[in-house]
């Protein structure tokens, strides 16, 4: 490593507890940390809003990885974070007891993907290692009277999540449909997957459908980064 | 505090792999980001605060503290958009025969924190920002009759509703005539958007069922900007 200069390189030590940071005139107030350089990061306040950012690279307001409003909002606009849903119905998917796979049949409609992470077909692949809140909801539809043992799943690398287990036949509404639905914070590491799952069993057939809408989700999965 | 520094940025970078800010006795050590004259954020440790670093609105660290990262990595976001509200009273005769109801239209709710004063205690939640936003609604009905066979409950944003727990009450209530609806989503709202809660009970004779209150939380709403 090379030799740390306090503050400058000409090693004069500024004895005081603060720097501060003005242009002296409009413009953006900001630190900028080089590696040979490159332009690696620029911290400080963007003029634009005033608002506080990180950014990637030399420039704030522009790959922006952490913003704090003067307000005091936090946003992360490239933290990863995608919420897709179900667009149409899709027919026929378990009740016999196949595990069927939100995604496939059916591409999912993205409302964001914040990072790139996510797959239309139902495939969440984690960036980095970390904690993941996911958490969704499955609308099935045609459940008939045999189908009495049910859940879903949250099919991790590393484990699966078994959640909302019920009785589908006695729970169903009167138009014969009911909503899964489930959350957990997931241990993932980089490279990892999660998929989104619904089994439902021992019906006559895999005769139940999982049920989409165009504009308003019923049937979605969404997940973010959290820690 | 010691003498303040001023560094002007457009000025003479420098040719240095790093800078120590460093009172020399007890005393914040922090960078205060200012535009012509106006202190913005200010970001360091804070001495006072078992040597926390924080990013902070204006020009204290202690005050408007946006941002507090512990010395042990404990972060905590003192100002971000973050709400806990809950019905503190049963609202009889709200559903049960196709009426829709939204949480906080009846009896206003009793809030346990709105950090960033968000929210109205009739329900509506708006956006501060633009971000991605986790909504959290759980609602306890009570006084559900059998003939009440459909039941769904909604988050009503500006941009998209999301519908969930489709389910037949009249089956599923317990023994107490209760049964508890939730739906959770990672919404994208963008500012100024607003967030509301709603459930819906159909085929009863009536709009005869409630939902419940109390000081012990049976219906509540969480909502927090995640991203």
């Amino acid at each position: 490593m090379a030799t740390q200069n306090n503050v400058n390189n000409d090693c004069k030590v500024i004895a005081s507890s603060a720097v501060t940071i003005d242009p002296g005139a409009a413009g953006d107030s900001y630190t900028q940390f080089d590696i040979n350089t490159t332009g690696e990061f620029r911290i400080g306040v963007d003029d634009t809003d005033d608002s506080f950012r990180i950014s990637q690279g030399s420039a704030l307001g522009t790959n922006d990885t952490f913003v704090m409003s003067e307000l005091g909002a936090r946003t992360m606009p490239l933290q990863p974070a995608f919420f897709a849903y179900l667009g149409s119905t899709v027919n026929n998917v378990t009740g016999g007891g196949a595990y069927w796979r939100l995604g496939t049949t059916t591409a999912l409609t993205e409302v964001f993907d914040q990072g790139g992470d996510f797959n239309t077909n139902g495939t969440f692949t984690a960036p980095r290692t970390g904690r993941y809140l996911l958490c969704g909801a499955i609308k099935m539809g045609d459940i008939t009277a045999a189908m009495t043992n049910d859940r879903i799943v949250f099919e991790s690398s590393n484990r699966n999540y078994f959640l909302n287990s019920i009785n589908g036949a006695v729970l169903r509404d009167a138009s014969n449909v009911f909503s899964f639905k489930g959350e957990v914070i997931a241990d993932m590491d980089a490279a990892d997957t999660v998929y989104f799952k619904i089994n439902m069993a021992e019906g006559a057939g895999n005769t139940a459908d999982a049920i989409g809408q165009a504009t308003h989700p019923v049937t979605y999965f969404c997940g973010c980064l959290i820690t | 505090m010691g003498t303040q520094n001023s560094i002007n940025h457009t000025s003479n970078p420098f040719a240095s792999t790093a800078f120590t800010i460093d009172p020399g006795a007890s005393g914040d050590s922090y960078t205060q980001y200012s535009i012509n004259g106006t202190p913005e954020f200010r970001i360091g440790v804070d001495d006072d605060a078992a040597d926390s670093f924080k990013i902070s609105q204006g020009n204290a660290l202690g005050a408007n503290d946006t941002f507090i990262m512990s010395a042990a990595g404990e972060r905590i976001m003192p100002l971000q958009p973050a709400v806990l509200a809950y019905l503190p009273s049963d609202d009889n005769n709200v559903t049960g025969n196709g009426a829709t109801w939204t949480l906080g239209s009846t009896t206003a709710l009793t809030e346990i924190f709105d950090q960033s004063g968000d929210f109205n205690t009739n329900g509506t939640f708006t956006a501060p920002v633009t971000g991605r936003y986790y909504i959290h609604v759980e609602m306890r009905t009570d006084d559900v009759t059998a003939a009440m066979t459909t039941g769904s409950i909604q988050i009503v944003t500006s941009n998209r509703t999301y519908t969930t727990s489709y389910i037949n009450p009249g089956a599923a209530m317990d023994t107490a005539l209760n049964i508890s609806f939730a739906a959770t989503a990672i919404a994208d709202m963008d500012a100024t958007d607003t967030a509301t809660t709603t459930i819906t009970l159909s085929n009863g004779a009536g709009n005869t069922a409630a939902v419940d209150g109390g000081a012990g939380i049976t219906t509540f709403l969480n909502i927090f900007l995640l991203c």
